[in-house]
Formats: C-alpha cells, sequence, structure tokens
C-alpha cells in the first residue's frame, strides 16, 4: 500500500510538472496563519536547581512532574510567491507567544551571602516569551486535484524576543517574596529562536484559499527559548491559514 | 471544638515540615562520568560519599546513606571526629573515620568554621581508623599510619530553606596513602584515592558529646 502511494504521488508530480505550462497559476498569495506547536523537556537545569528523589526512584513513577511542557502559538502574515505551480516560497512577520510550565515540586538556589546559602521550595514554575520573527517557507504541491492539493513545507523562522514574564509559585504561600527571588533566578528565554520546520498540508477550496498543515516531525534545533529547560529537540505542531490571492488588473 | 482544630491544624503543619527535612535526608547518587562507581562530586548536600580503597569502590550506597544512621560529626573538647559509613559487605571497608584537632562545636551551625579547612593526615595528632566488616556480627576497627594524605573541607554552606535554617552541606575531597597491621599481625598498604563526600548535617547526626 506504501509503495502504490508512493508510485501515485511521483505519477501526479510528473503529471502537474508537464502541466503547468498550460495551467495557469497566480503568482502572488497573501497569506494569513495561525498555529501551535508543542515540544516536549527534558529536566530542568541542574545548576540552579536541587535534583528530587523522583527523578531516580525506579520504584516510584518515574516521570512524577519531572518533565516540563512547552507550547508556542503564534500567529503571522505572509506573502507567498508562487514560482511555478507546485513550487512557493514565503516569508513575512509572525508574532509568537511561547509558554513553557513544570508542575514538579522543586528545590531552587535563590541566593547566597558568605557561607548562607538559601534555597525555596517550588510548587510550579512558568515562563512567557514573547518573539517577532521572519518566517521564511518553501512549499511545494506535487499533487494538485482541482480544488484540493497536498503540499510539503520545509521552513524556517528567525524570531526576537520582544517580551518575557516569569512566575513562580511557593508550595508556601506566605512566601511571596521568595517567589520574586525564583523569578529573577530563573533567567530569561533566549533573545533569538530559530526552530526549523517540516511539515504536510492541503490547500482546498477555490485557489486553495484554505490551508491546513501538520508539523511532523517538528524539529526546533536552536528553537530553545526557555531558560529553565533543556528541550529534546522534537515536537508537533499544525497551523491554519487563509491564503488571498493577489487581483489581477 | 477549638482543641481539635488545633490539633488538626498543628498536624498538618508538623506534616508539611516533614516532608521538606525529608527530602533533603534523602540520598541523590549522580554517577561520576570519570571514576566509575562512585558518585559525581556535588555541593547540593546530596548525601552521598565515594572512594577507591585499594582500587575497590567505598560508598555511601546509591539507595540510602547510612551516614544518616549514624553521628557523622561528633565534636569534643579540642577534637573533631567526621566518619563516613557505608553499608556493611563482607571483607569490604565499611567506615572511615577521621579525628584531628579542632575547637569544640556546640551546634551544627558552627561546621561552616570547617570551610576551606585542610586536615594533613600524615600529622601525629591526626588520626584515621577504618572498620572492615569480616562478619555481619562483628566489624574490625584498625588505625592507619599515614605517610601522606589530606582531608580538605572545600565548601561548606548553611542551607536555609524557605528562609529557614535547616542543615548544613559538608562538601569536599580526600586522599590518602599509608599501611594498617591486620589482626594476623601483617602489615598491609592502603591507597585511598579520589575520595569526595557531599553531605548535609544537622542537629539528627551531629553530636556534641561534651554537652551530652
Amino acid at each position: 500500500m506504501k509503495y502504490l502511494l508512493i508510485i501515485l504521488l511521483v505519477s501526479a508530480s510528473i503529471n502537474n510538472i508537464f502541466a503547468q505550462t498550460e495551467k495557469k497559476f497566480k503568482p502572488l498569495y497573501y497569506d494569513i496563519e495561525w498555529g501551535l506547536m508543542a515540544c516536549s523537556s527534558d529536566d530542568l537545569v541542574a545548576s540552579k536547581n536541587r535534583r528530587s528523589i523522583y527523578e531516580d526512584d525506579y520504584y516510584c513513577c518515574h516521570d512524577f512532574g519531572r518533565d516540563g511542557h512547552v507550547r508556542q502559538w503564534f500567529i503571522g502574515f505572509k506573502p507567498e510567491f508562487q514560482l511555478t505551480r507546485i513550487l512557493g516560497f514565503d516569508a513575512g512577520l509572525r508574532f509568537t507567544y511561547s509558554y513553557g510550565e513544570t508542575r514538579r515540586n522543586s528545590i531552587w538556589k535563590i541566593g547566597e551571602r558568605g557561607l548562607d546559602t538559601y534555597w525555596a521550595e517550588i510548587d510550579r514554575l512558568d515562563q512567557k516569551g514573547f518573539y517577532l520573527g521572519i518566517p521564511v517557507d518553501l512549499r511545494f504541491a506535487p499533487c494538485d486535484l482541482d480544488d484540493v492539493s497536498v503540499f510539503l513545507k520545509l521552513g524556517t523562522s528567525f524570531n526576537f524576543r520582544v517580551g518575557y514574564k516569569n512566575e513562580a509559585y511557593c508550595t508556601n504561600s506566605a512566601l511571596s517574596t521568595i517567589e520574586e527571588d525564583v523569578e529573577e533566578v530563573m533567567g530569561k528565554p533566549n533573545l533569538f529562536s530559530v526552530p526549523i520546520n517540516a511539515g504536510v498540508g492541503v490547500q482546498f477550496g477555490p485557489d486553495g484559499i484554505m490551508t491546513f498543515e501538520i508539523s511532523f516531525p517538528c524539529f526546533m534545533r536552536h528553537a530553545d527559548t526557555f531558560s529553565m529547560y533543556d528541550l529534546k529537540g522534537t515536537g508537533f505542531g499544525f497551523a491554519f491559514g487563509v491564503r488571498i490571492p493577489q487581483f489581477n488588473e | 471544638m477549638k482543641k481539635y482544630i488545633a490539633s488538626a491544624l498543628a498536624a498538618t503543619a508538623l506534616f508539611t515540615s516533614c516532608h521538606h527535612d525529608s527530602e533533603l535526608e534523602n540520598t541523590i547518587w549522580i554517577d561520576s562520568d570519570t571514576h566509575p562507581g562512585l558518585p559525581e562530586y556535588t555541593e547540593w548536600g546530596y548525601n552521598t560519599f565515594g572512594a577507591y580503597i585499594n582500587n575497590e569502590t567505598f560508598t555511601s550506597g546509591e539507595w540510602y546513606s547510612y551516614t544518616l544512621d549514624d553521628n557523622v560529626i561528633k565534636s569534643g573538647n579540642d577534637t573533631l571526629t567526621f566518619n563516613l559509613t557505608g553499608p556493611s559487605e563482607i571483607n569490604k571497608v565499611k567506615r572511615l573515620e577521621f579525628s584531628f584537632p579542632f575547637k569544640h562545636l556546640q551546634w551544627y551551625e558552627d561546621l561552616a568554621e570547617l570551610d576551606k579547612v585542610k586536615i594533613d593526615l600524615a600529622k601525629t595528632d591526626v588520626i584515621v581508623n577504618m572498620t572492615i566488616c569480616y562478619d555481619y556480627e562483628k566489624d574490625t576497627t584498625f588505625t592507619m599510619m599515614v605517610d601522606k594524605g589530606e582531608l580538605f573541607f572545600k565548601r561548606v554552606q548553611r542551607i536555609h530553606l524557605n528562609n529557614r535554617l535547616k542543615e548544613v552541606a559538608l562538601s569536599g575531597i580526600f586522599s590518602l596513602a599509608g599501611e594498617f597491621t591486620d589482626d594476623s599481625g601483617t602489615k598491609k598498604r592502603c591507597k585511598i584515592e579520589e575520595g569526595r563526600f557531599d553531605l548535609g548535617i544537622n542537629s539528627r547526626n551531629f553530636s556534641d558529646i561534651i554537652t551530652k
């Protein structure tokens, strides 16, 4: 079945390559996109955080809240240049909101004064980052069936941090001043983030006006925006889009 | 009614504080990348220690630190005794004990005086005892004649958790070369290398033997 699918895809591509000189296509679209990417993270950064027994207790649940969760929502606008009927290139502007949290009970070092070292016991940590960036994608749509076409996408996004917010919650809610100390120690999300994405999607509707894509696998290389975690490097994402063609004169 | 509420609150507070204390008294074993069988040298009060004694490992144990069962520090009039106790295994070292001249310490918080202190183990006023488990019913202790060696308290920290002093973290390294005389009168060479420790000391494993 797998081989049949590959043969069909290749045949459709060859058919489209020869047919493209006959079918007309619009050279420019304006894309509005919005989507989500998610990634799991490794343990909290060791230098600031005292390790917990749960990480090493093989008799206990090994994943007892030890991992963090990282999500990125984005919205963007980009002109899409159709180089040929099946090959497109787009670049534009994107706003990304990154959110990471851990709900593991952890002990953080918040300061030192001489021979005194100060730790805080934390119930939950949140880190939010706000990024403006330039996404750049290459889109290849080998399979075009009237109002539906399947495309493959390879792209990246050059993101620059424009804001962030840290929030820490102590196990003892009366120690709110310690929470501020922990928020300082957490550090800032990275100033730059450059994720690399590969995905597959569909364009449907007249002129392929609507798109839906899945980034799978999503290589979040150099997308480590969080100061607290070591990202595991892979995740998944999806995005919706609206493609507005340039009106002909 | 007020009595029951007060009791419930006290029980809750007690449970919460017990959770914090037990977390610090746990053993956190991190394998050393460079020295197989030994824990990584750390300064977090992870309650581990390890060394190679004649190329065999002597450690606190990965799952439970036996140092918590014994008085790790005993403070006398002009002497401080620092001991490292591991699990009992036949024909293996169970305990290393270092006694050296040091001023009397009444409270475990005073252990901060040990920060950056180096003890020359070859000095005549320093005693190093090694206990070997030959039988689960019987341990035998030997006094070492040390040719050269050092015990170094690299970092001592008073640990405050949630604004309360909880323990003193003693972290350091040690090594020595010397000999001891066994039960049959035979002199045996002993080399201790790559020794490291990272221990949390509180009133549970600190003993002021003068005041008591």
